[in-house]
């Protein structure tokens, strides 16, 4: 369903401070399937999320989405595809509209945008009803600027955002990181609910191990460019961190010496 | 909502402020409001020249005149909004000074009197359509210079010039006007005429520049921006001997060699006395639109002799300035 | 302040309000801070004032303006986005080279209106006089060009040009053409001050080569005053706000030709206009003094 092959990301190309990010990745995800991705700083995740984007331009490979070849595809025309939620609640709205207009924009995700009224009441009533489901109380707000949401509350919302329109991949971008840990956990909730009620197709990137095994079907973890290892189905469910520390210093000859990827 | 009905009543006192404020417009002995586009040393005297000749002639202002005098500083916008605020206040005579204070009083109004002055091409600008007899209620005065007798003068004092250079401002209207004559005066004078653009005070240095080698002399028109940026040109031609004539009489202690010009002050007197025809009945419509009348010639020797020249003696003695 | 004064004013106010929705548009909704305005305003003059002095009806000529005001927005944004060149500056190349192309629309650095067909004549002579006539026909220009950016603004395209200037990364992310909307955005924006221009020379006469000094900071003034009194929260507020902010400035103008008790001359609004647009873009949001004092409670 999503087919990336030979994945080659440079940044800095042809000078001092030449850095692969992503060395040659393959990586296939079926229809459904709800992968999970650690690794360590610069191991290559958000490279290989802005990859599926289309925000990082490739040196090598191929991505098809669902057998179309969207490799030379820029960010907008492949929003009908994929849906993003970043890690930084900042980024995924816009602060200064309000809450039903950036769900609004979330709505016309991937279709043409004519002069018709962005928020009228029809939609207004299906925001109000979507926005009820979070249990936040925000579909009382609608007329708030984003601006005025906590963090948590934003990401919330942007989860929300991103599955208002059918998608091919949901990508997930750390996106509890810069939350406190209970509202990290409720958010998290929140995705699990979202991804198995609809039954989405998702990568979500992850600084914590413990995250990674308790989510999804799948994970994989990256080092330096490539996949170090894929674990699935049976073999993952009885996995716990330290197999997971050991299962990389078999692959890889070396000790993990992140504190963030095992404390987490 | 205390705030907001805070900012409302705010914008409101504005509004109840602009239209109640100032003394309403009533008869006195005579009014007489002025306006230019922009605060300049040239357009002020001529301000001041009009208060004089006024005052000269019985009006007083604050005794038994009132003289009103706004300046728009160079924005369109305000310039509009003047000419309106004083068709408004209805004045006896209104007298603007420069071509876009002019054409926004005119296009504002069709009975009150108005008198333009310091406007190159009242015809090219459409304030009149005829010079001798203007009809309709705008009159004024034309600042143009004598340049037939510039380049005659020029002539004079360098008798082997044949081309001549001159830097001005493209955007401005009169210095075009004043190119153009120049053009059209030069030919039947076997002369030529090389032209400099310099839309800024800051191109000048480099217009004049552009000029040595193509002429014999170079001449400086009554162009705000040219002669805002004298000294530069001034420099240009000591160093490369090349004489500067000046269409200013303000520019000869500054290192031009001569000009042939009328400083405007006196122009400011001069429309003064139609601004006192008009005040004492006369309709504008029969006043013909003036030409500068006093011309003065004034010569700098040490200027001359800088750039290479010398002042005939026959011219020195007719100068009515010699600057030392 | 006598009634011609005042309506002349507001007259002044009401076209100059067609630039402050322009500025809206570029500096408030695309986050383009643009002077191509300084340009875009000159060019609809010029364009309207040559072809009318030519005999092209005055309607056409106005719309041609328009559509020259629309042009120079397009150059601006492609200088910035096709080539990477900062917004500002490229607005400033496009302003500047303005300069002379509008020298070599007219052919001469000022080109006389008066006399001429303009878009007023057709109303003239049916019984309001000049002086009501041309506020009420700038008025309902104006009127007409808030409605229908309120309501473009309020459209799914018209969300995404807001949030293009807004979180580009996001919009994108949404699926939005950033680069096609700032293109669209910034030639309606200049579109507007063209028109502004084609009306500003019908209504005084000419059309001149430095009729675009100080038109940034006249269009900008009237958006913060309007953003300082009336706020911005929800499009139609803030359309309104850029309009009545253009009146008012024009009406405290006439206030400082008039009030010879505050000691206020005309040629110290320049400064005062300064200083207002200088405060009110130093200082956003909740620390700017202005909405200390005037911030409503949202």
């Amino acid at each position: 369903m999503i087919a990336a092959s030979a994945l080659a990301v440079t940044f800095n190309r042809g000078t001092p401070m030449e850095t692969p990010a992503l060395r040659g990745l393959d990586l296939g995800i079926p229809e459904g399937q709800f992968v999970t991705v650690i690794g360590s700083n610069g191991a290559g995740k958000s490279t290989l999320l802005n990859a599926l984007t289309g925000d990082a331009v490739l040196d090598g490979g191929r991505v098809v989405i669902d057998g179309e070849d969207v490799t030379g595809w820029p960010t907008a025309r492949r929003a009908a595809l994929v849906a993003r939620v970043f890690q930084d609640p900042l980024a995924g709205s816009c602060a200064d509209l309000t809450i039903e207009e950036n769900l609004s924009l979330a709505a016309m995700r991937g279709r043409r945008r004519g002069l018709g009224l962005a928020v009228d009441r029809g939609r207004r009533d299906g925001f109000r009803a979507r926005l009820a489901g979070l249990g936040l109380g925000l579909e009382h707000r609608l007329g708030d600027r984003m601006g005025l949401l906590s963090g948590g509350q934003r990401q919330a919302v942007s989860l929300l955002m991103a599955t208002l329109r059918p998608m091919k991949i949901l990508l997930l971008d750390e996106h509890t990181a810069a939350l406190d840990p209970k509202t990290g956990a409720f958010v998290l909730e929140l995705t699990r609910r979202i991804v198995a009620e609809q039954r989405l197709t998702a990568l979500m990137v992850t600084h914590s191990m413990r995250q990674a095994l308790d989510c999804g079907q799948r994970t994989i973890m990256l080092h330096e460019g490539r996949i170090v290892f894929d674990v699935a189905g049976d073999a993952r469910r009885g996995l716990d961190v330290p197999d997971l520390l050991a299962l990389f210093a078999r692959q890889r000859g070396q000790q993990l010496a992140d504190d963030s990827l095992l404390l987490g | 909502m205390r705030h907001d009905t805070m900012r409302r009543l705010i914008a409101a006192g504005v509004v109840g402020a602009a239209v109640g404020a100032a003394a309403p417009a009533e008869a006195q002995e005579a009014f007489v409001a002025v306006t230019a586009i922009v605060e300049h040393p040239v357009l002020d005297a001529c301000r001041d020249g009009i208060r004089d000749e006024l005052k000269a002639g019985g009006y007083e202002d604050g005794k038994n005149l009132k003289f009103v005098y706004e300046s728009a500083q160079g924005q369109p916008g305000t310039a509009a909004q003047i000419a309106r605020q004083f068709v408004g206040d209805n004045p006896t005579v209104i007298v603007p000074i420069s071509t876009p204070s002019a054409q926004a009083v005119v296009a504002a109004t069709s009975d009150i009197p108005v008198v333009f002055t310091a406007v190159t091409d009242p015809l090219g600008a459409k304030l009149v359509s005829n010079l001798e007899k203007p009809g309709g209620n705008v009159t004024g005065m034309s600042d143009l210079s004598p340049i037939a007798k510039h380049l005659e003068l020029i002539q004079e004092i360098t008798p082997g010039a044949k081309t001549i250079g001159v830097p001005y401002n493209p955007g401005e209207a009169n210095a075009v006007a004043l190119v153009d004559l120049l053009k059209s005066h030069a030919g039947a004078m076997g002369l030529t005429i090389v032209e400099a653009a310099a839309p800024k005070s800051s191109d000048v240095l480099a217009a004049t520049q552009s000029l040595v080698g193509k002429v014999d002399v170079i001449y400086v028109p009554t162009d705000n921006t040219i002669v805002t940026a004298l000294e530069a040109v001034i420099q240009v031609g000591i160093d490369n001997q090349l004489p500067v004539y000046a269409g200013d009489t303000d520019s000869v202690p500054r290192g031009a060699i001569a000009a042939l010009g009328f400083n405007y002050y006196d122009v400011g007197r001069q429309t003064g006395k139609i601004v006192l025809r008009v005040l004492k009945g006369e309709k504008p419509g029969d006043i013909a639109v003036e030409g500068v009348e006093i011309t003065e010639l004034h010569v700098n020797p040490g200027a001359a002799a800088k750039m290479g020249v010398t002042i005939p003696e026959a011219v020195v003695k007719r100068a009515k300035m010699v600057v030392q | 302040m006598n009634l011609a004064s005042f309506l002349g004013a507001v007259e002044i106010g009401f076209v100059f309000g067609l630039v402050a929705l322009g500025v809206f548009l570029s500096f408030r909704v695309l986050n383009f801070p643009d002077l191509t305005v300084d340009g875009s305003f000159p060019l609809g003059a010029a364009v309207a004032a040559t072809l009318i002095v030519g005999g092209v009806d005055p309607y056409f000529a106005t719309l041609a303006a328009i559509l020259a005001g629309a042009l120079a927005g397009l150059v601006t944004a492609f200088l910035n986005l096709r080539f990477g060149i900062l917004h500002l500056l490229a607005s400033i190349l496009t302003m500047i080279a303005l300069y002379s192309i509008n020298l070599r629309i007219m052919g001469r650095p000022n080109v006389p209106v008066m006399n001429e067909a303009t878009i007023l004549s057709p109303f003239e002579g049916l019984g309001l006089a000049k002086v009501y006539l041309r506020p009420l026909l700038a008025g309902i220009v104006l009127l007409a060009a808030m409605a229908l950016l309120a309501r473009f603004l309020r459209s799914d395209y018209g969300l995404a040009m807001r949030a293009t200037g807004s979180n580009a990364r996001m919009a994108r992310a949404q699926g939005v053409g950033t680069a096609q909307a700032t293109y669209v955005g910034m030639a309606l924006s200049n579109a507007l001050v063209g028109l502004a221009g084609a009306m500003f020379t019908q209504t005084v006469g000419y059309a001149d080569a430095g009729m675009g000094t100080g038109v940034i900071v006249v269009g900008l003034a009237a958006v913060i005053l309007g953003e300082a009194l009336f706020g911005s929260r929800n499009v139609v507020v803030w359309i309104i706000g850029c309009a009545a902010g253009s009146v008012l400035y024009r009406l405290a103008v006439g206030l400082a030709l008039n009030a010879d008790f505050l000691g206020l001359d005309s040629s110290d609004l320049n400064l005062v206009t300064a200083v207002l647009v200088a405060v009110a873009l130093i200082l956003p949001g909740a620390r700017n003094p202005f909405r200390a004092m005037f911030a409503a409670r949202r």
